[in-house]
């Protein structure tokens, strides 16, 4: 229930929303959770095992169980914190894991059977009989695990990358971090500080403390207002940092429009940031912990802190009736701040048995919560001292302190294991886990106000802080009570119990990470915050040693669960990866092409025309131009890089197997490059276009490859080398023009005489169109008579057009890379589906390309044992009668099983030519001597045998002559 | 030796078919004026000589013309003269693509897209780095910042920049 | 990550790609032994610890560098160029 003002809640404005359909009102700065406890809902959600009635237990982004839906339809978002998620008017939540509904849920059975479902019941039932498993009990078993669930729709909303610089991160804007804030603020350093939750304050707004003569809430917003007002501090609230990384890298989780009815057009639903830090001080504050007693979960109980924070933040009493339950002193103020709003405290349990809290309220010392009751909440519990009987407390609230757990863990992301402190009874991060980073206030086990001051101040450079209350914790251990019947929680997300850390014992998972494992203690979105200390002190009783000896399992990022879109950021659906579009895209569009990704490229694949429906149909007429008329094909987007300098020759030779300082200007030479360990890496030309310059091509594929490598090879091998490269391959469109018509085209447009004497098979020649300067190559991958000719890539769309036109008045047009594939594997050309990484020269039958006369990059290793020979995979041509040949598919002799050992090869290129039927190109097992003999490709894939002969892998025009004509 | 060729070829922005310029919020973005770009790549022990000729070789920024461009590498809007045998020099106008973005929030927008420390990039500084997942070139303006790509990723570049513009200014009106 | 590459200054470790451990600089001669080939293509030392390696900035200025970086903290020791610093 409302009972006063909270100061985040503006009273004026009304918020309408509605929780499992129905209305809910609230006000603006309310969370879900303080909502529903305005309204007096303790019941919130189901556990997820046992479906057992569950309420909110924090204030904070740890929550355990009040975990939500919101959002409808593609926007839906599951397991959102109801203590994080502010309500806005039209928001639609709903509860998770329960069916039909909240009150009443039919799993909740599995609370009946808890027997036989405590933890690791997966390994030793169903068991029987074997087959149910897989078809039954794993589908069943499986829909009913999981807490929220997805729409399944097409996401809706977009998420931004961004980056991030400052002198000093300070990563929370509790007392500590705003102290340091300010500090290192006024003295002008670059500060960002990040706190994950709406404004800055901490628990500064959750407590009744005085801060230099004033509200501790005051106290935040004037720090709040004068941080907003160094333009050297940046201040990002709702922002999480989720994770430490090497170099002084932070990633972050900013909620932007999570929590806007209406975000404007364009905003994200949040940000991920990575942020680079000089320094960073970790003042992310500490978990209250809560203490296990018999059936502690019931809607209700909660942490005292929580209490507070409703109290203060809210204007929220939990409830009506509340007990304290404390193992420390912090648990005593939580009477105080609820007598002084007016709200019955019906007693104060102190485990400690000599403590005198001096509060005007029922005190009982050296006792402990034995028993609770209130199937849908709380509504009585029993506590008892050693040696005495029960007693009978009446409560819908009980208000658990256990102690705090120092937030440690963004210093356990890089490896890090925090270290155990005896006189808090908690960790605490092991200084320099991440270096750069320090740890202060309460993250470090400094609990009080003044504490947290002082080290923040000091963290920043030193001077005045504000006066502060400095009161001791003071608490003694008590994890969970003993002797009396019921189970009693520890994980509340993923429901585990102080039994089945008990059986984990037994069973012998002793170890910390085992005990992790086999109950999943700690392996909830929640990551164990409240968990783990209770898991490891049980473990400890057990095994007989100290809880620093039992260790702890380390903690990942993200600190809290963030959506994976926020880390794909724009990047995805169509702007997956970045598009290269070619000089001749625009033209294609016209033509209505098909597209082929090669990396980023779209190339056109096919240029469909009259009634063709299929791409073979397309395929097939635009070989059939190039073989009896000319086409025109965008080969742009192969490497090419212009070598220029006295040296290059030198650099040349190196890189390639053969001898390219012997290479005439105006003269154009295929070349291999191999990788060091002897395999062929690339294929390409390298034409001479003057004494020092040269233009080397590579696959479209490799190009990025072979310039990485000549880098290495330029500045790491032979630095002294007079070579400079740089690559050209944007600079220059280039077209093929091919076919026995290419040469007539061409004379035509730059109206100039072609024959081999101007511009010879494998030549070069500077020429002019109107006023643009380009390049001429004569060479070919068609195997047809053809050119390249490149103009400057302003004039790409141009030049395309009138080569269209052209070849269209010859008897061709366009060709795309379909036809392409067929033309080349006509001619055995190939490409890296052959050279594939693990042939060697040899291997596709360039053995003699290699120069014995000098070095190479890959020369040595390539004449290794093993390379070379009659056990070595050759280059071969397959030929099919009937069925066509599929890449993929492996070769065995006729009559062979299709086993490894009978293996002789596999197709590395396929198609059906519509001249010369089913083609493939294979490496087979001494293929080069074996041309003749017949065959069978088997494809397991496709389930399909299909007889073949080996050939020559040139399965047309054999001496080249056309190409040479 | 015969007629010379009479065709007219005409030219194509790299941006064609993309909305440019582009405002929004206070920022403003446009395709760079840049009709000739040439590299200049001085051979080993030849940068005194270099210089000689062009002037001071900066790195990591840009003097005039001059615009740093890489390892041993600069960039000159103008096609150089006199730099036979001490340099290698390539015609890359057709290369790039560049946008120049400014007005207020260019550097939320830049921080958006590379992992630079946008609050403090200056005018005249030039860095290689990452520009929306893509090797770029960052050159900074007066009021604001020139962001260059490789000519076929032009699409790419444009298309995250305007995201980023509409983010940050639908961002800046967001109160509290 | 973050590299600190004397031409542009420390960079996230996105723009660099990682070739291998620095002995690739010193490419033994055409005709060395086969053994000397065979370390230096494929035997590599495995330390924990500071490890001499070779990165190129492959998003940024293009520079080849020398880096020593402690294999279990990744703390970068030191950066140089490749082409300058022959060691």
């Amino acid at each position: 229930m409302r009972v006063r003002e909270g100061s985040r809640i503006d009273a004026e404005r009304v918020v309408r929303f509605s929780l499992n359909g129905k209305a809910v009102v609230g006000r603006k700065g309310d969370t879900l959770a303080s909502a529903l406890l305005a309204n007096d809902q303790r019941l919130m959600g189901r556990s997820f095992k046992y479906h057992r009635p569950r309420g909110v237990v924090t204030a904070g982004s740890e929550e355990p169980n009040a975990l939500f839906e919101i959002g409808t339809g593609a926007g839906q978002v599951p397991n959102v914190r109801g203590t994080v998620q502010e309500i806005f008017d039209g928001m639609v939540a709903r509860s998770q894991n329960c069916w039909p509904s909240l009150e009443r849920d039919a799993l909740a059975i599995n609370d009946l059977m808890s027997r036989f479902l405590s933890a690791g019941f997966y390994y030793k039932t169903f068991m029987w009989p074997q087959a149910f498993w897989e078809k039954l009990y794993e589908p069943i078993i499986r829909r009913a695990a999981g807490l929220g669930a997805l729409s399944g729709d097409e996401p809706v909303g977009d998420f931004d990358k961004a980056w991030a610089h400052c002198d000093l991160l300070i990563i929370g804007g509790g007392p500590a971090g705003l102290m340091a804030a300010l500090t290192a603020g006024r003295t002008g350093q670059r500060v960002l500080i990040a706190d994950e939750d709406v404004r800055l304050g901490g628990r500064l707004d959750a407590e009744s403390f005085e801060l230099g003569g004033m509200a501790s809430t005051d106290w935040a917003r004037e720090a709040a207002a004068e941080l907003d007002s160094l333009p050297n501090v940046r201040v990002m609230t709702r922002t999480t940092v989720t994770g430490a990384y090497d170099g002084r890298t932070f990633g972050a989780y900013e909620r932007v429009s999570e929590h806007l009815a209406s975000p404007p057009a364009g905003a994200p639903v949040g940000t991920f940031w990575r942020i680079v830090a000089d320094r960073t001080l970790l003042a992310g504050g500490a978990h209250e912990r809560m203490i296990a007693f018999p059936d502690n979960d019931r809607p209700g109980i909660m942490q005292a802190s929580a209490v507070r924070s409703y109290l203060h933040r809210y204007g929220v009493a939990p409830g009506r009736k509340v007990a304290v339950f404390t193992n420390n002193d912090d648990g005593w103020r939580t009477v105080d701040d609820l007598q002084a709003a007016g709200v019955e405290v019906s007693a104060l349990i102190d485990t400690r048995p000599d403590v005198e809290p001096g509060r005007d309220v029922r005190t009982v010392t050296g006792a402990q919560v034995v028993a609770t009751r209130g199937r849908l909440g709380l509504e009585s519990l029993d506590i008892s001292k050693p040696g005495g009987g029960r007693q009978f407390i009446s409560a819908d609230c009980l208000a658990v302190s256990g102690g705090w757990n120092p937030s440690v863990h963004l210093t356990c992301h890089m490896n890090g294991r925090p270290i155990w402190r005896d006189d808090i009874a908690a960790f605490v991060p092991k200084p320099g886990a991440v270096p750069g980073l320090e740890a202060i206030g309460a993250a470090n086990g400094a609990f009080s106000t003044h504490e947290a001051l002082r080290a923040g101040a000091d963290a920043a450079g030193g001077g005045e802080i504000p006066a502060a209350e400095d009161a001791p914790v003071n608490v003694t251990p008590f994890w969970h009570v003993t002797g009396v019947k019921g189970r009693q929680w520890l994980d509340l997300q993923n429901d585990v119990t102080v039994k089945d850390i008990k059986l984990a014992h037994q069973e012998n998972f002793r170890s910390v990470e085992h005990m992790k494992r086999y109950t999943t203690l700690g392996m909830a979105t929640d990551q164990g915050k409240l968990s783990n200390m209770g898991g490891l002190a049980v473990m400890a009783e057990l095994t007989g040693q100290p809880i620093p000896s039992v260790g702890t399992t380390t903690f990942r990022p993200p600190y809290t669960p963030i959506p994976v879109a926020a880390l794909a950021g724009r990047a995805h659906r169509a702007h997956f990866a970045p598009d290269r579009y070619t000089p001749s895209h625009q033209l294609s569009e016209e033509r209505g092409a098909s597209y082929v990704e090669a990396g980023l490229w779209h190339r056109a694949a096919w240029f469909p025309q009259g009634n063709e429906t299929t791409w073979k149909q397309s395929a097939d007429r635009e070989v059939g131009w190039v073989r009896g008329a000319v086409g025109v094909c965008d080969v742009t987007t192969l490497g090419k890089i212009d070598v220029q300098g006295p040296g290059a020759r030198d650099l040349l030779d190196l890189l390639y197997t053969g001898k390219m300082s012997t290479l005439k200007e105006g003269r154009v030479r295929y070349g291999l490059m191999l990788r060091e360990d002897g395999f062929v890496m690339d294929d390409g030309t390298c034409a001479r276009l003057g004494p020092d310059h040269y233009v080397i091509t590579t696959t479209t594929a490799a190009a990025g490859e072979v310039m990485a490598y000549m880098d290495f090879c330029a500045q790491v091998l032979k630095p002294d080398l007079p070579v400079r490269f740089i690559s050209t391959t944007e600079q220059w469109a280039q077209f093929a023009v091919a076919g026995p018509q290419s040469r007539a085209l061409l004379e035509g447009l730059l109206d100039q005489g072609l024959n081999d004497d101007v511009l010879p098979f494998m030549g070069y020649l500077p020429v002019q169109i109107g006023d643009v300067a380009g390049r001429l190559f004569r060479i070919s991958f068609s195997g047809e008579l053809a050119y390249e000719l490149a103009v400057p890539t302003r004039y790409g769309d141009a030049l395309i057009r009138v080569l269209e036109d052209r070849a269209k008045a010859l008897g061709g047009g366009l060709y795309g890379m379909e036809a392409l594939n067929i033309l080349r594997i006509e001619k055995g050309f190939i490409t890296h589906s052959e050279i594939h990484g693990r042939v060697t020269a040899d291997d596709i039958g360039f053995g003699r390309m290699v120069s014995p006369a000098k070095d190479c990059i890959g020369k040595v290793m390539s004449q290794r044992p093993g390379l070379h020979g009659a056990e070595r995979q050759q280059l071969v041509g397959l030929r099919a009668k009937d069925g066509a040949l599929k890449a993929g598919a492996h070769i065995f002799g006729q009559g062979k099983r299709a086993s490894a050992e009978n293996d002789q090869g596999y197709i590395t290129s396929a198609c059906t030519s519509p001249t010369l039927g089913h083609l493939a190109l294979a490496f087979v097992v001494n293929g080069r001597a074996r041309h003749g003999e017949q065959v069978v490709a088997h494809d397991g894939l496709h389930g399909t045998d299909i007889a073949c002969e080996i050939v020559d892998p040139v399965f047309m025009d054999p001496d080249g002559e056309k190409m040479r004509g | 030796m015969g007629r010379k060729c009479v065709v007219e070829l005409s030219a194509v922005s790299p941006f064609a078919g993309a909305e440019l310029p582009v405002s929004c919020g206070g920022m403003h973005l446009a395709e760079t004026e840049m009709p000739v770009l040439f590299s200049v790549a001085p051979y080993p022990g030849q940068r005194t000589a270099v210089e000689g000729v062009l002037g001071q070789l900066p790195i990591g920024r840009r003097n005039g013309d001059l615009i740093w461009s890489g390892l041993d590498q600069w960039f000159l809007s103008a096609d150089p003269e006199g730099l036979d045998g001490i340099a290698a020099v390539t015609d890359q106008s057709d290369a790039w693509a560049m946008l120049d973005l400014t007005g207020e929030g260019w550097r939320d927008v830049l921080a958006r897209l590379s992992p630079l420390d946008a609050d403090r990039f200056e005018a005249q500084q030039v860095a290689r780095t990452e520009v929306a997942h893509m090797a770029g070139i960052v050159i900074g303006l007066e009021e604001g910042v020139r962001l260059g790509i490789l000519r076929s990723f032009a699409r790419t570049l444009h298309h995250h920049l305007v995201d980023a513009m509409q983010s940050v200014t639908a961002q800046s009106v967001l109160s509290e | 990550m973050r590299i600190e590459c004397p031409q542009c200054g420390a960079r996230d470790v996105r723009e660099f790609t990682y070739l291998g451990a620095a002995v690739l600089a010193d490419r033994p001669d055409a005709d060395a032994t086969t053994e000397a080939w065979q370390d230096y293509v494929h035997l590599r030392d495995n330390p924990a610890g500071p490890h001499d390696e070779l990165w190129h900035h492959a998003m940024g200025c293009s520079a080849w560098l020398r880096v020593r970086r402690n294999t279990l903290t990744h703390e970068i020791l030191t950066v140089t160029m490749a082409q300058e610093d022959r060691t």
